[in-house]
């Protein structure tokens, strides 16, 4: 898509998405971007964001996103935790309460195993290409298994 | 008992911007484009509803990931604090962000209605929505607030909703105040 970008009085990066809406008192850059997010300052110079800081970007959003799943795929047994730190701080025998919530902990460190795998994939990604893949595992969890 | 029946205005084929009155609805239909300017001036103290439908059907080959915004003045600035609340099967969360480029309307394909509020000292969008094409996470609800943080530029048009890609649909914008 075609923008015209510009810095406005109050020194904000701004990208009219039609010609028109460029304010008459500023001169506009007209610029080629797949989103308008992909223009950035630059020491007073206003361009397109570079293949490697899109994927930069992409994979910060990716790693934000894993978090937020495995925040909700923990979640519902975090209570399970509390529990067994209750026990430990009122010095009484934890082992029942390991026992009794045996498959549950198993599944939670097969969540962080699975974190660990996924994070460690985003980092590695060398293209865009190759990370909208790891997304794709991350998002429909094909490769996360409980045991 | 008052009924009030909207006043329709078609502005899919618009080239310039139209300035809805108290009790019209703006009708603007999209197909296969990323990008959708309203054609729609707004002023000072007014209040409208946007009803976004997309028509691309959910299916999992075809997911369209990304967020969907509302770009004032059509045009991409910086200074938006986002609170979002999500919920679908097993994944829920709360985002914000603090420097985000517009109003966040929702995310991939959906079905929305928003509230957007233009006021000088509070430009505010705040939309619920159901998004759709996610295999077995459904119904995913998401709700945003965002909150524009400039109260020095004038919003004269209700901007552009952008797409991360190509998408289908029909919007209905009634000015309510």
């Amino acid at each position: 898509m075609r923008v015209w970008a510009y810095v406005n009085e109050q020194g904000t990066l701004c990208c009219a998405l039609l010609k028109e809406s460029v304010p008459a008192s500023v001169r506009a850059v007209e610029l080629e971007v797949e989103t308008p997010e992909d223009v950035v300052p630059d020491n007073g110079q206003i361009r397109v964001k570079t293949e490697q800081e899109k994927l930069e970007t992409m994979k910060r959003d990716a790693l934000m996103e894993l978090k937020m799943i495995i925040s909700s795929l923990l979640a519902p047994t975090d209570y399970i935790l509390l529990k067994i730190t209750e026990a430990q701080a009122l010095g009484e025998d934890i082992d029942p309460l390991l026992s009794r919530y045996a498959n549950e902990l198993s599944r939670r460190q097969a969540i962080r195993r699975w974190n660990a795998s996924m994070k460690a994939a985003i980092n590695a990604a060398s293209t865009r290409e190759e990370l909208q893949l790891v997304l794709e595992q991350v998002r429909t969890r094909l490769t996360f298994s409980s045991q | 008992m008052i009924t009030r029946r909207f006043t329709r205005v078609d502005l899919t084929n618009a080239t310039e911007d139209y300035l809805l009155k108290v009790g019209e609805e703006a009708y603007i239909s999209f197909n296969n484009v990323s990008s959708i300017p309203l054609r729609i001036a707004t002023t000072n103290d007014t209040f409208y509803e946007l009803h976004l439908l997309n028509s691309n059907p959910g299916t999992n080959s075809n997911i369209l990931y990304g967020r969907v915004r509302l770009f004032p003045n059509n045009t991409v600035y910086d200074n938006f604090r986002v609170s979002v609340i999500y919920r679908s099967s097993d994944i829920h969360g709360t985002i914000y962000y603090t420097s985000d480029p517009g109003f966040s309307i929702s995310s991939s394909f959906f079905v929305a209605i928003a509230w957007i509020i233009n006021r000088k000292q509070y430009k505010n969008v705040r939309a619920v929505s159901n998004l759709y094409g996610w295999g077995e996470y459904y119904p995913l609800y998401w709700e945003a607030s965002t909150d524009w943080g400039d109260t020095t530029t004038e919003w004269a048009s209700l901007g552009t909703i952008v797409y991360p890609d190509r998408a289908s649909g029909e919007i209905i914008v009634r000015r309510l105040m």
